[in-house]
């Protein structure tokens, strides 16, 4: 067994020419030493000859390889990559070197910056100890699509039978007034934490301590934490501000610690903490709006913690209608801030914006192409001379290497200068960075692999295919020595075409965004601020209380009831002061968004329902924004079944304001059937088009009805003078009113209406872009295309010269050429972009349809620039050569 | 081709192969050796410069045909007529380097 062993072993080892010699006579020899010695001393003997082989011949191996290694191969082969001659030969033609760097540059650059942002937002785990275990607990309405907030008692009842989790906390959001001594109040994003939530996170304070067990005890000293931001605009960041009181809500609290900037959790951008009680006795929960936050143990998976909490989610649910739709789920935090279905959106974006950039390579690779078909005598001669074929191929690729590799740095350093201006735009929160970190760098990478494929690989091997003897026969002579030529026509009108049809939807969607967002709204917009109140949930349901569907209903109707009559108080409230001109409640303010929904006319086919945008408002609504009464009158206080409508509304359903009046409509209910619903309204009055749909010329019809009982509605106060002034005042009516009155959020009308307008710009600019960098691409490809149709043409151009053409009727005869292909191209693409430009706007919501024609003619204009000049160097060039040069090749 | 230069345990191999004279294998060669140096040679380094000196086209080897001799076929080695010449340049470099010396040496 032991001999056997050994042989075993060089068997294994002995490389095959000589494994079969080498152990016939290893056997020899054995036989001729087992003569000589002992048992014991043969084992020694076989194994030490064993290891002898094995050892030399390994060596032997060693060598061997490292002599035919890859990497010693590659080495010679880097060393042969002339790399000094690739960058010569982009530095001779400098066009077409920055155009396909910039090409690539900007085609790197969009995916790269779409793909940081969703980097921030749902790849980067949340910047704490163990952030990628943070999770936020959730319990999901399929149906309905939103999240249900758990009450006290039902977080204590988890918190018990939950045991996937290190820590678990809860919390909730909310905007709050808060003021300090002389400061003037103002509004901040605030959370109502669990002590849990900050040993959670395990950030620690810049400065004192975080909220504590003592701090959520009955009758604990009331306290708050603040974010650095808040520190250092009201305490200039003075260590001093431990200790100081500040009123959250009116309540006086004492500053206990600051969080970093970064912080920010658990909403986006935090600000204030105030501890939250969630002990059964207190049940404070402030709105019942509880959500979950824990850190999952680490041996828990996901889908574990989920099937846990599925297991705990009551069965019988009587808070919520349609709870067999109720779902459990348990998602990383980090993610949790942004819907799932933008997530989709965004990684369509990145996936088309890629697509975007294998279509720049590509056409950089048309580049190529042409220019190595113009250098294949080159070519020819270093394949001649003994350049192997691989070897040719490396060089070419080494020189789409170089352009990618100054195409990505570019693209790079692009998308960082536009990220730098998002984190301006987007709102993120406060823990994200926008940012090319590592995985970004990655996506870079990968990108500037891509392009060097799709940009480099084709047009190496096409230039190399052809043997050298028929490369340099076909050397300065016309034809299609790489199948290109016959290639090109079609190339060019295809290419023509594309571009013109897509250039055109893109020029017609960028034109209507911008007008669209144009507005011409004559209101007075400076004047009027807006804020969004919230009286929460009726007590009752906060309370936890088990209610059934009815008696839900009764209780919410009777909380809105006394909503309503606090809407009353705070509005003569407000109306007291000096500076407030005029104080009115709405569903909607001109400039928020507001679908359509459908109506129904009285007298006309059913079949025939139009739909409008229907907005709610209290009787002195249209006074307090200037809206003009056309004809009939205002709403009276508590009026239901009249409608007032716009003029717009009027002129398109009836002919015009007086004919309006008198008139019945009604609103149709989503899953009613026309005619089944609801009482008709009359409509007593007509009003002035006042921003139903601010900047939408074709839609501007609308109609309001009178604002019933509600818990949320759009306070609108109308000032003298700046709108901002306002807030002090709502503020403090709030606190002396009702402190369980959140006010969400404030803006101006200015900045409501400027608002759409600003999204549609950027819409716009998208379109734009987008539009830029297509054309761009076509006019490079259109200019590489011509100019090797017509460099390939050199000999028939000679030939023409050398008979007597005249330059003139040369030129003639190329452009000809060239024109009829850029016609054809150009005439297919402006029917194709029509066509396409009706159906992407009859399939938008707005219908201005406006246009077309005139950017299709533009575009055009431009392309055959582009064309012309590409036509117009490579003619000059041949025209410039010697006939007879052109034609010695024969 | 390229002149070989041949290392101090090939030129070994490839003398005791022409002492032998005739064709060969592994063992004699073995024995040959540590016969005319009286030390112990290792057999594997025998056998690595014989595959080596194969390479380099010095030595011819051929399998034996069955019933040659007894047990496995052998692989029979035959040095070729070109490795007499790196032979005879290398006796040539080492008389030199000898010459003169035997006074010091003695």
């Amino acid at each position: 067994v032991i001999s056997r062993a050994a042989y075993w072993l060089l068997r294994r080892v002995l490389p095959p020419d000589v494994r079969a010699s080498v152990l016939r006579d290893l056997e020899e020899m054995e036989q001729s030493e087992q003569k000589r010695r002992s048992r014991m001393s043969m084992y020694v003997w076989v194994w030490r000859q064993a290891t002898s082989f094995c050892a030399r011949f390994a060596v032997e191996r060693a060598r061997d390889t490292l002599s035919r290694s890859p990497g010693v191969r590659y080495q010679r082969w880097w060393s042969a990559l002339d790399v000094r001659y690739a960058a010569r030969t982009l530095a001779r033609s400098p066009v077409l070197t920055i155009s396909a760097v910039l090409c690539l540059a900007v085609g790197i650059a969009l995916p790269v910056t779409a793909f940081s942002v969703l980097n921030a937002l749902f790849l980067q785990p949340l910047p704490f100890a163990d952030g990628e275990r943070i999770v936020r607990l959730r319990d999901v309405h399929t149906l309905r699509g939103y999240d249900l907030d758990l009450t006290a008692a039902e977080y204590a009842r988890r918190r018990g039978r939950l045991k996937s989790y290190e820590v678990l906390a809860a919390f909730d959001l909310e905007t709050v007034d808060i003021s300090s001594g002389a400061a003037t109040a103002a509004l901040a994003p605030a959370a109502h934490v669990t002590p849990e939530l900050f040993g959670l996170a395990g950030m620690s304070p810049l400065l004192g301590r975080v909220i504590a067990e003592a701090d959520v005890e009955p009758g604990a000293p009331p306290v708050v934490v603040i974010g650095e931001g808040l520190w250092r605009r009201w305490f200039g960041g003075d260590a001093a501000a431990l200790g100081q009181t500040v009123r959250v809500k009116g309540e006086a609290r004492t500053v206990i610690g600051v969080m970093p900037a970064r912080f920010g959790f658990p909403g986006d951008r935090v600000d204030v903490w105030l501890p939250l009680a969630t002990r059964l006795d207190l049940a404070i929960a402030p709105n019942g709006d509880l959500k979950l936050v824990g850190r999952l143990r680490a041996d828990i998976s996901l889908r574990q913690a989920e099937s846990e909490l599925s297991a705990v989610l009551p069965t019988q649910r009587t808070d919520v209608e349609d709870a067999e739709h109720v779902r459990a789920q348990v998602t990383p935090f980090a993610h949790g801030s942004v819907a799932p279905r933008a997530a989709g959106f965004g990684w369509a974006l990145v996936a088309a914006l890629v697509l975007l950039l294998a279509i720049a390579a590509a056409n950089v690779a048309n580049l190529l192409l042409a220019r190595n078909a113009a250098r294949r005598g080159d070519l020819a001669v270093r394949a001649a001379l003994g350049a192997s074929r691989r070897r040719l191929m490396a060089q070419l690729l080494l020189e789409a290497l170089m352009l990618t590799a100054a195409g990505a740095i570019a693209g790079a350093a692009l998308a960082q200068v536009v990220l730098v201006r998002l984190r301006t735009v987007l709102v993120l929160p406060a823990w994200s960075d926008l940012d090319i970190d590592a995985i970004v760098l990655v996506f870079v990478l990968a990108l500037a692999l891509l392009s060097v494929l799709v940009a480099g690989v084709g047009p190496a091997w096409k230039a190399t295919r052809t043997g050298s003897h028929v490369a340099l026969k076909t050397v300065g002579r016309g034809g299609d020595a790489l199948g290109f030529g016959r290639l090109s026509s079609t190339l060019i009108v295809t290419e023509l075409c594309l571009s013109v049809a897509l250039l055109g939807v893109a020029a017609v969607f960028g034109r209507a965004m911008l007008e669209f967002g144009r507005t011409d709204v004559q209101l007075p917009a400076s004047d009027v601020f807006v804020a969004q109140l919230y009286w929460g949930q009726p007590p009752d349901v906060r309370a936890g209380a088990t209610l059934t569907d009815a008696a839900r209903r009764a209780v919410w109707a009777a909380h809105e009831e006394t909503a309503t009559e606090e809407q009353m108080h705070l509005a003569a409230a407000l109306s007291s002061a000096r500076s407030i001109r005029a104080v009115t409640y709405a569903s909607h303010v001109p400039g928020m968004p507001l679908a359509a929904s459908p109506i129904e006319l009285e007298g006309r086919d059913r079949s025939l329902l139009t739909s409008t945008r229907v907005a709610r408002v209290r009787p002195t609504f249209f006074d307090a924004l200037d809206i003009r009464l056309l004809a009939g009158r205002d709403f009276h206080i508590n009026e239901t079944s009249v409608a007032v409508v716009n003029a717009s509304f009027a002129r398109r359903h009836f002919g015009g304001p007086a004919r309006a009046l008198g008139q019945r409509l009604r609103p149709v209910e989503s899953g009613m059937e026309p005619g089944r619903t609801g009482r008709w309204l009359e409509i007593v009055g007509v009003v002035a088009d006042g921003g139903l749909n601010p900047g939408d010329p074709v839609h501007g019809d609308g109609l309001y009805l009178p604002l019933g009982a509600a818990s949320v509605v759009e306070l609108v106060v109308r000032m003298n003078g700046d709108a901002h002034a306002a807030l002090p005042h709502l503020l403090e009516a709030v606190r002396s009113l009702n402190t369980d009155i959140e006010v969400q959020w404030t803006t101006t009308l200015r900045e409501s209406i400027e608002l759409p307008a600003r999204i549609f710009r950027g819409v716009a600019i998208g379109f734009v872009v987008a539009g830029a960098v297509a054309l761009m691409l076509s006019m490079l490809s259109l200019y590489a295309l011509m100019s090797f149709s017509v460099t390939s043409r050199a000999r028939e151009i000679g030939i023409r010269v050398a008979i007597g053409s005249s330059p003139g009727s040369v030129l003639a005869a190329v452009l000809g050429r060239g024109f009829r292909q850029m016609l054809l191209g150009f005439s297919i693409g402006a029917v194709l972009g029509l066509a396409l430009t009706r159906i992407a706007m009859s399939t938008i919501p707005f219908g201005l349809v406006r246009g077309g024609p005139a950017e299709l003619a533009a575009i055009a204009l431009l392309l055959a620039t582009a064309g012309c000049a590409a036509c117009l160097r490579p003619v000059r060039r041949v025209l410039s050569i010697d006939p007879i040069q052109a034609i010695r090749s024969e | 081709m390229p002149r070989q230069s041949l290392g101090e345990f090939e030129q070994l191999v490839l003398l005791a192969m022409l002492r032998i004279g005739r064709e060969t294998y592994g063992v004699p060669i073995v024995e040959e050796i540590e016969r005319q140096t009286g030390r112990g040679v290792s057999r594997a380094a025998v056998y690595v410069a014989l595959r080596r000196l194969a390479q380099k086209g010095l030595v011819r080897v051929r399998v034996e045909s069955s019933g040659e001799s007894p047990g496995k076929p052998r692989s029979m080695v035959r040095i070729e007529r070109d490795a007499l010449a790196p032979l005879r340049e290398s006796r040539r470099a080492l008389t030199r380097m000898w010459s003169g010396l035997e006074r010091v040496l003695k």
